[in-house]
């Protein structure tokens, strides 16, 4: 008995090309195909864009009534398409609109779901296993589905984008029912630069004692808005030099960011009491001897007035790509 | 005068775990439960709800150990009345096993206007019990709601999506998952607290909300392992001939450990 | 014998006092408080005051909550944990709540409405004025007096180091006042003297500057000067030539909340220290793996320990002693256990409170060497702020062991009446 599809759909093309190339090798090893779920309002470009990557059919309904991606409308059309086709996998990606959706499906479908999944692998049964995060990222947990279709979500930049291959997959126009949305969308804001502060900040640049001028923050202020960042510094150019009025510290502001960059710093305890729960350090110091090289996940031994320039440009070429 | 039903977990405080250090296994059998922080943002939002337009507020919640001084806490913040799903076989019951009790005890709580979940459990962070427990009770969800007004029985609700935000309106029956912005739960005062001792925490079994067999016999998905992951700082030395070199190595690094796009 | 098991609304109280206090009384909240000094902030107070924790044991028809002591004392513990400078509990749970809940039991209508009930919503300040220039452990041989004058009672006399006068006179209250209302008798020098509620705004009441104190900066630490102040015999506390016993009675409450605050405090210390001397090494190893850091943190844990345990037991007998056949008795019927008895338990956990918070702010700081001694850490804070109770606030150390040994020995061992 053959598997059924692999399914994968987001409505952000980004997200559903590098689920693309994960969906691949799933419905390689399970001898099966890969199908793309496009379903949206005006998607003629992402559609071609998706047949292009590898997948051997897409499954396209492009109507009005998906314009404001309401739950209802897509919901409707995925639970009519898997009772047609019995698909073996289902991806979605994870995102906010992602995750309702896979969760009412997987409740209308009475089947299971792992959310954020970052790794999979077939068993011996042909079933899916899946990865994730759990308790506050103080572990991680293997699940295997009891049931089908197996349904996944998958964050955004867990897998690599698939790249253009092969013939242009078919399009198929779904001729389904689509159900009306049950909410009224009145307005759509597009979302503030919300004043985030340092303690919630995903990128940390931090200066330490290593920094002779104040005016040098100006490179870091540059990597911290290349990157998305907050700049922030250590106590003694706070206190003793008093050229900020907070700092980064244990007495100070305590920061967990997804990058730490600590420039210049030597990494006394208190400061590295107050990034601890970063989850990558990088800490660049012209002292080899330096205490937070202890703590770091990657450093570079050298001189912060050469490498952060260097890094600014390094990191403008690869985040245009 | 809404009712509405605050669905809580009580879920591990992951604050508290521990490590097996020789085995990397997670201890979470010793470890305190607490009720879910977006919980709390739910329940303080519908206290806030029935503090301006009466009605009742009752919190549920199911679980495997006996949740009733957690419960009590929820009486202390405002709560009228706390019923908790009390049985051993919900220690491995999955979010569809959940969502369907809930459905059950909800259904024996008889007619409800809204019904508010916190937007995920701090343990788990699926989010899949409330947009499932929509679905089983055919009523609509919005999730993501970090603003709720409601005017008769329509609610205009807040949606934080991560490009935007988007007002919706929608008529209860309605589920809605609250983000931690939508308020600052409150903490009970001490008068709070020795009146919740009045209040009525009820405790029904599985049986007593005729909960049959196939919903919640088998669970859809297994955990088939829990174990921490590699914390050590890794330490590594990123060189090169030049500081363009360096810089460019550095970045690849990042990438990889998908900290920046690229 | 002893159940030592918190009820629910126990748990839960403790809870939201815990969580209360990590949302405003943070370390740098409690480091700004230190550093900028008296008046105590009002906002906090306010906050306090509608958690409940202020004067919690009053009962519910005064405008309290009827706690009884063990549930204060735990959410004593808390406060103190919270700020270790002891700034908060010297002032709310040791003045206003041991103090007031005494005041409360012996004052008039009038009194409880003006006084007590805004003190408990934290709207007012009351304390006890009970140091004089001439000292402050012998009640009996203050020289404030109290002349009868048809209905009032005009009272003369100097008070000295008293908590709280800045606070009084910023946010209005008073002060519980011992005055000589009779001849001394020297055989019996505690007799003829009567308690007041002296208003600080009352006319011929003129407070004095407050001192410079080394610690716990955020409270006041002040005076007043009576010139025949009138008082209506409507502000009296209980009855005329009590006010000894009475006093006595106060102190009792208000030094179970010390060593409750002083156990809160400890636990503290010892908490900010633990991380620190796990991760910082010398000589290549963690300074939590020697032994001598060790030892020393051993014997702290088990002196708080037994101190919670006294504290705990203290507060079992105040209970008691309070709700004999389930009313609040006058202190000298009291059945279970004589005063005397109870004020033996009390000096104990007056006595091992404060100088333990001492001795674990001064061990910290050691473990921690010279960056313990800075202000980017609570103890030197700490360190200052109980001082003030091991120099003598609610009663000198030496007068506690007086008090134990009074029991241990008979009463004709204490040195001097």
């Amino acid at each position: 008995m053959s598997a059924g599809e692999v399914w994968v759909f987001s409505e952000n093309l980004d997200l559903a090309l590098e689920m693309l190339s994960e969906g691949r090798r799933l419905a390689d090893r399970l001898q099966t195909e890969l199908s793309a779920i496009t379903l949206g309002c005006n998607i003629k470009e992402q559609v071609e864009e998706i047949a292009k990557h590898n997948v051997d059919k897409v499954y396209l309904m492009d109507n009005p009534v998906f314009k404001s991606l309401q739950t209802e409308p897509y919901l409707s059309v995925f639970t009519e398409l898997a009772a047609r086709r019995s698909p073996e996998i289902i991806l979605i990606g994870s995102t906010k609109r992602g995750r309702e959706l896979a969760a009412r499906l997987a409740a209308r479908l009475k089947t299971g779901l792992v959310q954020d999944a970052f790794k999979f692998e077939i068993d011996e049964r042909g079933m899916l296993t899946a990865a994730r995060i759990v308790y506050g990222g103080n572990g991680v947990a293997l699940i295997t589905y009891q049931s089908k279709p197996q349904i996944a979500t998958v964050p955004p930049r867990t897998f690599e984008k698939a790249k253009p291959f092969g013939k242009q997959a078919d399009i198929i126009s779904l001729d389904v029912k689509v159900d009306e949305p049950k909410t009224t969308v009145v307005e759509v804001r597009p979302a503030e630069v919300a004043k985030v502060r340092i303690e919630e900040a995903r990128v940390v640049i931090c200066g330490g004692r290593g920094v002779t001028k104040k005016e040098d923050f100006k490179m870091f202020e540059e990597l911290a808005s290349i990157l998305g960042g907050h700049v922030g510094a250590t106590r003694p150019l706070a206190e003793d030099r008093k050229w900020f009025s907070e700092w980064v510290g244990l007495s100070g502001k305590k920061v967990k960011p997804e990058i730490y960059i600590g420039c210049g710093v030597s990494g006394m305890i208190q400061h590295i009491a107050g990034i601890r729960d970063s989850k990558v350090i990088v800490t660049i110091n012209k002292d080899p001897n330096a205490p937070i090289f202890e703590v770091a996940d990657y450093i570079v031994v050298g001189d912060i007035y050469q490498i952060i320039p260097a890094l600014i440009e390094a990191l403008k070429g690869a985040l245009k790509k | 005068m809404p009712r509405i039903i605050v669905c809580l977990k009580y879920a591990i405080d992951v604050s508290q775990i521990k490590v097996d250090s020789a085995t990397r296994k997670l201890l979470i059998a010793d470890a305190p439960r607490k009720i879910s922080d977006f919980d709390k943002n739910a329940l303080e939002e519908a206290v806030k709800i029935k503090v301006k337009h009466g009605g009742e507020v009752i919190a549920l919640t199911a679980t495997a150990e006996n949740a009733s001084t957690a419960l009590r806490e929820a009486l202390a913040m405002g709560a009228d009345k706390a019923i908790q799903i009390q049985d051993p076989n919900i220690q491995n019951a999955d979010t569809m096993m959940v969502s369907n009790i809930l459905a059950e005890a909800i259904r024996k709580i008889g007619s409800f206007d809204i019904i508010l979940c916190g937007e995920a459990s701090i343990d788990s962070y699926s989010g899949q019990v409330g947009p499932r427990l929509a679905e089983v009770l055919g009523i609509p969800a919005v999730t993501y709601v970090s603003k709720v007004t409601l005017e008769g029985n329509t609610l205009t609700v807040e949606r934080s999506l991560e490009d935007c935000s988007e007002v919706i309106m929608v008529k209860t029956p309605v589920l809605l998952t609250v983000t931690k912005e939508i308020n600052v739960p409150r903490v009970p005062t001490l008068m709070d607290i020795i009146k919740a001792s009045k209040k009525e925490v009820l405790t029904w079994t599985l049986a007593d909300i005729d909960v049959k067999g196939e919903k919640i016999a088998t669970p859809s998905i297994k955990v088939v392992d829990v174990s921490a992951p590699k914390i050590e700082r890794k330490r590594i030395k990123i060189s090169g001939e030049s500081p363009k070199e360096i810089a460019e190595n550095l970045v690849k690094a990042l990438i990889q450990e998908g900290v920046i796009g690229g | 014998m002893y159940d030592f098991t918190e009820t629910e609304e126990q748990k839960l109280m403790v809870k939201a006092v815990k969580e209360w206090c990590e949302r405003h009384l943070t370390p740098e909240r409690v480091r700004e408080m230190d550093d900028k000094g008296h008046p105590y902030p009002k906002d906090i107070v306010e906050g306090l005051a509608s958690l409940g924790v202020i004067m919690g044991t009053v009962p519910q028809e005064h405008g309290g909550l009827g706690l009884d002591w063990k549930t204060q004392a735990l959410i004593a513990e808390v406060i103190g944990y919270y700020d270790p400078t002891v700034a908060t509990a010297a002032g709310f749970m040791a003045v206003e709540t041991g103090w007031g809940f005494t005041i409360n039991r012996y004052c008039s209508e009038v009194v409880r409405e003006k006084y007590v009930k805004p003190a408990i919503r934290g709207e007012k300040f009351v304390g006890i004025g009970a140091t004089e220039p001439i000292g402050g452990s012998d009640v009996a041989g203050h020289r404030t007096t109290a002349r009868k004058e048809g209905d009032y009672w005009i009272l003369n006399g100097e008070k000295t180091f008293i908590s709280g006068t800045e606070e009084a006179k910023l946010w209005g209250g008073g002060y519980w006042v011992n005055a000589r209302t009779g001849p001394v008798i020297p055989e019996a020098p505690h007799r003829n003297i009567t308690a007041f509620f002296v208003p600080i705004d009352a006319e011929g009441v003129e407070v004095i500057e407050p001192y410079r104190d080394a610690g716990r900066m955020a409270i006041s630490t002040g005076g007043f000067v009576m010139k025949d102040v009138k008082i209506p015999d409507e502000y009296r506390l209980g009855e005329v030539g009590k006010g000894f016993y009475y006093t006595m009675e106060g102190f009792d409450n208000a030094r179970l909340m010390i060593g409750a605050s002083c156990a809160g405090a400890t636990r503290r210390i010892l908490d900010d220290a633990i991380p620190y001397i796990k991760e910082r090494k010398v000589f290549g190893m963690p300074l939590a793996k020697y032994e001598a850091i060790q030892f020393e943190l051993a014997e702290l844990y088990m002196e708080m320990e037994a101190l919670k345990l006294m504290v705990m037991k203290t507060a079992w007998m105040q209970d008691i002693r309070y709700k004999e056949e389930g009313l609040p008795v006058k202190v000298s019927e009291a059945k279970t256990f004589k005063p005397t008895e109870i004020a033996k338990w009390i000096s104990m956990v007056k006595w091992k409170g404060p100088f333990l918070a001492l001795k674990a702010a001064e061990k910290a700081m050691i473990w921690f060497g010279a960056a313990g001694y800075t202000k980017e850490y609570l103890f030197e804070a700490a360190w200052r702020g109980v001082m003030s109770y091991v120099v003598g606030a609610e009663g000198g150390q030496n007068i506690q062991k007086i008090v134990i040994g009074r029991e241990l020995l008979g009463k004709e061992y204490v040195p001097y009446k």
